[in-house]
C-alpha cells in the first residue's frame, strides 16, 4: 500500500532538514507516539491508535536506512507490532526535501500490512496511516517553525 | 471470542453509571450485528459489555408537529414497517428497508448503525438530509449533536466514550417537501452502497426551490452533506441545467475511499449519476 | 430411452430431514470429550526464511497442551499428488498464511492467545508475485529440491515442465501441421483474457478430528474423498495405509474444495504429543486467505479462420497460477486439466495448445467445479463472439458454422462423442427470441459449455433383509450433491422396489477402495456400481420379485460388486441470456437466462435443478462478483462482507431446458451434471453485454466499473 504525502513548511530547508534527521524528536511528532527512546541508531516506541472501538498498540522501531544529506533524501524503515489483534506493519518511508523556505517535503510510504491486522480492511488501514502521517506533517511544521 | 464481562441494566440510569465507572473498556451493546463480528474476530476485545435490551423505552417511535423521534434502540425493520415514519417521509421508511437483509434489519438498531459510524450505512444519510439531530447522555450531562457534527472519521462519531445515543429527533418538513433514497448496488442486492444518495427539495409556487439537502453515503469517510449543490438549487427552478450543475456540485464534493466496490474516481462520477437521479425523480 | 417411471417422480431426500431440521452432525459438531482444539501459526509474509521460533510464553499459557513446529514433523510435506506442502513450515514460508507452528489447547480461544504469544523471527525474501516474473529465465526456484518430492500413484513419469517454477507444463498439438493450417488461414485474430482467483466457498469450513488409539490413527474429516486422504497420509506420515481410518461425517458443501486436505497432517502430530483428540475448525479468514482456490489464469488465444468464418486453425497459451505449492492438484499432469483444450465442443482441424501452471508465492491454488474450464470457457467464448463481430456475422450464426457434429475433429485431439451440440445451441437460440430486435442498452449473449462425464471404479455392496428392506453399504459420501440418494433411487428402480426401503450407508475407509466425489463421477460411476449391484442381487434370487424372495430367506443375503465406469461421453449446455446495461453506471442487470442442458437421464429431477440452476448461480457470482483480490501478496477479502456472493434475491428469471439425445453412458442413460452449468455463465454474460452495450470486458469479474471504463474509453 503506498501513500504519498506533500507539505510545504515555511522555515529554511536546513532547518526542516535537521528537524527530520533529529529522529527521536521527529518520532514524538507521530501522532498517538508515546514512549519514544533512542537505542543507538534506533529509535524504539509504541504507537496507540484508535479506529472507532479497535484499538492497536503498534511497538516497533525505526532506522534510517539510508540518508544523503545533500540531496535531502533519506530512506526510514519502520517496524511495529501489535499484541492485542496480532500482527504488524512494516513501512518503508522516503523522505525527500526540495525548495527552500519554503520547503517542500514529500514523504512516501510503502506499507506493508501483516498478519491479522489486514483484517480491518486496506482502506480502512491506508485511511488511518493517511491521519497519522498529516498529523506528522503538521507537527514537524510547527517544531520547525518553533525553533 | 474472549471472555467478558455482561451486564444487562434494568434503567437508563443505571446503564449510564455503568458507562461512566470504566468508559475505555466498556463496550454497548444494541443489536449486536456489527459488535458482535468485531468481537468474535477479536479485532475489540472489551472488558465489560453493556446489553441495552431491557431500556424499552429506548425503542420508542413518536411522531408529532415538531417532527419525528425514533429511539436509538428502534430495529430497521420495524422503522420500515412504522407508519409514523412513513408518514412522516416515505423516503425514511423506504431507507431503513433498504438495509442489509431481513435478518439484520430484525435485529440492527438505528442507534448501533449510527454510532458504528461505517461510512457505507444507508440510514446516516437520509437522516442527514432529513436534518436529523441525535441526543446522548452521560451520568453527568445530556447533549444534542447535529447530524453534521456526528460523524468524524470512518467509524468515529463525536460521541464521548461515557455517553449514550438515547434518539434522533427528526425536524418537521417544510410544506410540500419530497425526498428520495438512492442506493447504488451494481454487484449484488446483499452488500453496502457503492454510492448512496438522499436528497430532498421543497419549491414554491413557483417552482423555485426553497430547501435542497443532498446527502452522500460511501462518497467519503463520513456521510457527506454537499453543500454546495445545495445552495446551488436554491432559487432556482429544478430543470435538466440546475440539476445537473448540482450533480456536477455533490461528485465534486466527494472524497470517496477506494475499496473493493470501485476507485474512487468510479465513485466520484457515480455520485454525480446518482444525484441527478435522485433530483429528477423529486424535481 | 426412457427410464423407469420412479426417475420422474420428484425424489425424497435421504438426508433432507436432518438437514432441514438441523440434526445433521457435521465434522465441526462431533463432540470428544476431552478433545483439544487447534489453531495455526500463519506467515505473514508471501516469502521469508524462518530464523527462529520462540514459543515459551505460549508454553506457559494455562490450558495450553502442545505447541510444535516445523522442527517437529520430520520433514512431513503434503498433497493430493504432488507432496510439495511442509505440513508446517520448517525453514521458508513460501506465501501469507502458509503454517509455522500448531498450538493444541482446552480452548480455541486458549489456543488462539497463544498463536498470538509464539514470536516467529523472519528474514523477508524476494516474492514471486506474478507469472510472468516466476518464468523468466532468471526467476529463483521456488522449490529447489522438487526433485526429492514425492509424487502418489505415478501413472506415468512425474511431469516436468522447460522452466523449474512450473508445476505442470502440457504442450500438445492436434491434426497435423498447425503453422501451415494458420498460414492457409484468411483472417488470424488473436485476443488475452484474464480471471482472477475465486474461492469454492462451501458454507461448512475445513474440519478435522484426529485421534490415535493403540497403533491406529482416527481420523474424522471433511475430505470427500476418505480413501483418498488416508493413501496421502500414509505417505506422507510415513505409516502404512491400513493403520489409518478415515471415516467422515456429512459434509456441508464441497464444490471441488473439499478434495484438499492439510489439517489432519498437524492434527496427527498434536494427537501424538498429547495423547488426546485434536480438532481444528478453519475460520472463515483462513478458507478466503490459505486454502486452495480457483487458479487465476491469463489465456492468450489466436484463431485464424476462413472466408466464410470457418475455424481451420487455433492455438492457445494459458498460465495458471498455481501459487506456492501443487499439493492442491489430483490430477497426474499437476494440470487444471479443463483449462488446455480451448473451443472446446467446436470443430478444429488443426490446433495447438500450451498451458502451464505456475509456481509462484500465492495461496496455493486447488480443485474448484470444473477446474480450469470456467477460465477456458470465458476466454474461448468471448474471443469467438468478438471473431464474429469483426467478421460482420452474428455470434450465433459463426457458433452455428463451428460447432461440432458427431466425429468432428475437436481440440482435444478426437472426434467429438457426446450430445447434438446444434441441437442445444438452436434451442437455446429459439428459447430467448435470438431474432426479436431489442431496445438500447439491451443485447443477447450465447455460449457453449461441455464437460466430460467421469469415469472410475468402485464397489457397492446390497444386503437384502428377510423383512425386504435392502442396505446398500457404499465408501462414498454426502457432500450435497445427493449422492446416496441417486444411489437408492437407482437401485429400487432397478429391482422394482419402493425406494424407502433401500437405505445407503456410508463406510470408513476399513472397506471396499473408493474413489470419492469429484470429476463428474458419481453419477456414472456409483450410479452405474448401484445398478450393477441391483442386477447381481435380482440374478442371485434367480429374478423373483423382492418382497417373494425376502420372505424365504433363511438369513440376510449379500452381494458385491466392482464396478468400472469407462465409457467416454459429455454433458453440454448452450447458454442464452438477455442483459439490461446502464450505460451511466456500468451496471448490469440479467434479464433473463435460458441453459438448455442435455444430462442423459434424469435420475433425481430435484437434484438436478439444484445441481443446474445452483451451477448457474455458481456461475454468476464468477461473472459478476467474485475476486480474491490480492495486495502486497495478501489476499484483502477475510470475510463474506468483503468476498462478495451472489444472493437468491439477485438470481435472475432463469429457465432450464433438458434435451436428451438419449446416448449418456452412465446408469439408464444419465450423464452428469454438477460440473456442466458453472463454466459458461461468465462467458454468456460477457457476449451479452457486449451485445447490449459495446462494451467488451476481458477480464473477470464482470463489475459495474469494469464495464462503465470501458464504455469510457469507447466513447
Amino acid at each position: 500500500m503506498k501513500l504519498e504525502h506533500v507539505v510545504s513548511i515555511d522555515a529554511p530547508r536546513s532547518r526542516v532538514w535537521a528537524g527530520l534527521m533529529d529522529l527521536p524528536a521527529a518520532a514524538r511528532c507521530v501522532p498517538g507516539a508515546r514512549d519514544i527512546a533512542a537505542d543507538g541508531d534506533v529509535v524504539r516506541g509504541t504507537l496507540e491508535v484508535r479506529v472507532g472501538p479497535v484499538r492497536l498498540s503498534l511497538a516497533g522501531s525505526v532506522i534510517v536506512e539510508q540518508r544523503d544529506d545533500i540531496a535531502g533524501t533519506a530512506r526510514l524503515r519502520a517496524d511495529a507490532a501489535d499484541q492485542r489483534i496480532g500482527g504488524a506493519l512494516r513501512a518503508f518511508v522516503d523522505l525527500a526535501v526540495t525548495g527552500d523556505g519554503p520547503t517542500q517535503l514529500r514523504v512516501s510510504t510503502d506499507v506493508a500490512i501483516l498478519g491479522r491486522i489486514g483484517e480491518l480492511g486496506q482502506p480502512l488501514i491506508a485511511r488511518q496511516a493517511d491521519k497519522v502521517l498529516a498529523g506528522f506533517a503538521d507537527c514537524l511544521r510547527k517544531t520547525v517553525a518553533a525553533t | 471470542m474472549r471472555p467478558f464481562e455482561y451486564l444487562e441494566p434494568e434503567t437508563l440510569d443505571e446503564a449510564l453509571a455503568l458507562l461512566a465507572e470504566d468508559p475505555d473498556d466498556t463496550l454497548v451493546l444494541a443489536g449486536g450485528t456489527s459488535l458482535v463480528i468485531l468481537m468474535k474476530q477479536e479485532l475489540v476485545r472489551p472488558a465489560r459489555v453493556i446489553g441495552l435490551r431491557k431500556l424499552a423505552q429506548l425503542r420508542a417511535i413518536r411522531s408529532g408537529d415538531a417532527g419525528l423521534t425514533i429511539g436509538a434502540l428502534a430495529t430497521h425493520g420495524s422503522l420500515a414497517r412504522a407508519s409514523d415514519v412513513n408518514a412522516f417521509s416515505p423516503a425514511l421508511a423506504a431507507t431503513f428497508a433498504a438495509v442489509a437483509t431481513v435478518r439484520i434489519r430484525e435485529q440492527a438498531t438505528v442507534g448501533g448503525n449510527i454510532v458504528h459510524a461505517d461510512p457505507s450505512q444507508d440510514p446516516p444519510v437520509t437522516l442527514l438530509a432529513l436534518d436529523a439531530t441525535a441526543v446522548a447522555m452521560s451520568k453527568a450531562r445530556a447533549r444534542r449533536i447535529p447530524f453534521d457534527e456526528l460523524f468524524v472519521d470512518v467509524f468515529e462519531t463525536s460521541l464521548e466514550p461515557d455517553e449514550l445515543l438515547l434518539r434522533v429527533e427528526l425536524p418537521a418538513l417544510p410544506v410540500g417537501a419530497r425526498a428520495t433514497y438512492k442506493k447504488f448496488l451494481p454487484n449484488t442486492l446483499d452488500d453496502y452502497a457503492t454510492v448512496a444518495v438522499a436528497a430532498v427539495v421543497a419549491t414554491d409556487a413557483d417552482g423555485r426551490c426553497t430547501h435542497a439537502r443532498i446527502a452522500l453515503g460511501g462518497a467519503g469517510p463520513v456521510p457527506l452533506r454537499a453543500h454546495d449543490a445545495e445552495r446551488s438549487l436554491v432559487g432556482r427552478r429544478l430543470d435538466d441545467r440546475s440539476i445537473t450543475e448540482a450533480a456536477a456540485l455533490a461528485a465534486a464534493a466527494t472524497d470517496p475511499i477506494a475499496d473493493l466496490r470501485g476507485s474512487a474516481r468510479y465513485k466520484r462520477a457515480m455520485a454525480g449519476v446518482w444525484t441527478e437521479r435522485a433530483l429528477r425523480e423529486i424535481a | 430411452m426412457t427410464g423407469p417411471a420412479l426417475f420422474m417422480t420428484p425424489e425424497r431426500r435421504l438426508d433432507g430431514t436432518d438437514k432441514i431440521s438441523g440434526a445433521t452432525k457435521y465434522t465441526g459438531d462431533i463432540e470428544f470429550p476431552g478433545a483439544l482444539e487447534a489453531a495455526f501459526v500463519r506467515s505473514p509474509y508471501p516469502h521469508a526464511r524462518i530464523r527462529s521460533v520462540d514459543a515459551v510464553r505460549a508454553r506457559a499459557l494455562p490450558g495450553v497442551r502442545a505447541v510444535i513446529t516445523g522442527a517437529d514433523v520430520g520433514g512431513a510435506r503434503l498433497g493430493r499428488r504432488l507432496q510439495d506442502w511442509p505440513v508446517l513450515c520448517w525453514d521458508e514460508v513460501l506465501f501469507v498464511g502458509d503454517r509455522v507452528a500448531a498450538v493444541a489447547a482446552d480452548s480455541r480461544a486458549i489456543a488462539e492467545e497463544a498463536v498470538r504469544l509464539i514470536d516467529v523471527d523472519y528474514e523477508e525474501l524476494p516474492a514471486l508475485l506474478d507469472m510472468e516474473a516466476a518464468l523468466r529465465p532468471d526467476a529463483p526456484a521456488l522449490h529447489p529440491e522438487s526433485a526429492s518430492y514425492r509424487f502418489l500413484e505415478g501413472r506415468g513419469p512425474r511431469p516436468s515442465g522447460p522452466h523449474p517454477n512450473h508445476q505442470g507444463y502440457v504442450s500438445e498439438s492436434h491434426g497435423g501441421d498447425v503453422d501451415a493450417a494458420f498460414a492457409g488461414a484468411v483472417r488470424v485474430f488473436e485476443h488475452e483474457f484474464t480471471t482472477p482467483r475465486i474461492h469454492q466457498l462451501a458454507l461448512e469450513p475445513h474440519a478435522a478430528v484426529v485421534w490415535i488409539v493403540g497403533d491406529r490413527v482416527h481420523v474424522v474429516s471433511t475430505n470427500k474423498a476418505p480413501f483418498t486422504l488416508r493413501d496421502q497420509m500414509a505417505a506422507s506420515l510415513g505409516l502404512e495405509p491400513g493403520r489409518i481410518v478415515v471415516d467422515n461425517g456429512p459434509i456441508g458443501g464441497d464444490f471441488g474444495g473439499k478434495g484438499l486436505s492439510t489439517d489432519e497432517y498437524v492434527l496427527y502430530f498434536l494427537a501424538r504429543v498429547t495423547g488426546k483428540p485434536v480438532r481444528a475448525i478453519t475460520r472463515m479468514a483462513d478458507e478466503l486467505t490459505a486454502m486452495n482456490p480457483r487458479h487465476a489464469s491469463r489465456i492468450r488465444l489466436r484463431t485464424g479462420v476462413d472466408a466464410t468464418g470457418r475455424i481451420v486453425a487455433h492455438e492457445s497459451h494459458a498460465t495458471f497460477d498455481g501459487g506456492a505449492y501443487a499439493a492442491g492438484k489430483p490430477t497426474p499432469r499437476l494440470m487444471v486439466e479443463g483449462g488446455v483444450q480451448t473451443l472446446e465442443g467446436y470443430r478444429v482441424p488443426a490446433s495447438r495448445h500450451e498451458a502451464a501452471v505456475v509456481y509462484t508465492n500465492h495461496v496455493p491454488g486447488g480443485h474448484m467445479r470444473a477446474p480450469g474450464q470456467p477460465q477456458n470457457v470465458f476466454a474461448s467464448e468471448s474471443h469467438l463472439d468478438i471473431i464474429a463481430r469483426e467478421l460482420g456475422i452474428s455470434p450465433l450464426e459463426l457458433r452455428r458454422r463451428n460447432l461440432a457434429h458427431s466425429g468432428d475433429p475437436v481440440t482435444s485431439g478426437g472426434p467429438w462423442h457426446g450430445p447434438d451440440l446444434h441441437a442445444l445451441l438452436d434451442r437455446a437460440a429459439t428459447e430467448i427470441d435470438a431474432d426479436r430486435k431489442r431496445g438500447p442498452g439491451r443485447g443477447v449473449g450465447f455460449a457453449i459449455g461441455v464437460r466430460h462425464v467421469g469415469t472410475g471404479s468402485t464397489t457397492i455392496t446390497l444386503r437384502l433383509d428377510r423383512d425386504g428392506r435392502i442396505e446398500v453399504t457404499t465408501g462414498v459420501g454426502e457432500q450435497g450433491g445427493g449422492q446416496h440418494t441417486l444411489i437408492q433411487r437407482i437401485v429400487a428402480a432397478t429391482l422394482a422396489v419402493d425406494p424407502a426401503r433401500v437405505s445407503v450407508r456410508r463406510l470408513d475407509t476399513d472397506s471396499p477402495k473408493d474413489p470419492g466425489i469429484g470429476g463428474s463421477r458419481v453419477t456414472p460411476v456409483h450410479g452405474g456400481a448401484a445398478r450393477a449391484a441391483a442386477e447381481a442381487l435380482r440374478e442371485k434370487l434367480g429374478g423373483r420379485a423382492i418382497a417373494d424372495a425376502a420372505a424365504t430367506l433363511l438369513e440376510p443375503i449379500e452381494v458385491s460388486v466392482k464396478y468400472d465406469a469407462t465409457a467416454a461421453d459429455h454433458g453440454a449446455c448452450a447458454h442464452a441470456m438477455e442483459v439490461a446495461v446502464d450505460a451511466e453506471t456500468g451496471a448490469v442487470r440479467v434479464l433473463e437466462a435460458v441453459v438448455v442442458v442435455d444430462v442423459g437421464q434424469v435420475i433425481n429431477p430435484v437434484g438436478l435443478r439444484g445441481q443446474l440452476e445452483g451451477g448457474f448461480v455458481y456461475g454468476l457470482g464468477m461473472a459478476l462478483t467474485e475476486d480474491l483480490a490480492v495486495e502486497h501478496g495478501r489476499i484483502r477479502a477475510s470475510n463474506l462482507g468483503d468476498y462478495k456472493l451472489p444472493t437468491i434475491a439477485d438470481v435472475p428469471p432463469l429457465r432450464i431446458v433438458h434435451l436428451n439425445d438419449g446416448h449418456g453412458v452412465g446408469p439408464y442413460g444419465a450423464r452428469s451434471s454438477g460440473e456442466l452449468v458453472n463454466p459458461g455463465v461468465p462467458a454468456v454474460l460477457a457476449n451479452a453485454v457486449a451485445d447490449a452495450s459495446g462494451a467488451r470486458v476481458h477480464t473477470l469479474p464482470i463489475t459495474a466499473e469494469r464495464v462503465w471504463t470501458a464504455l469510457q474509453a469507447k466513447n
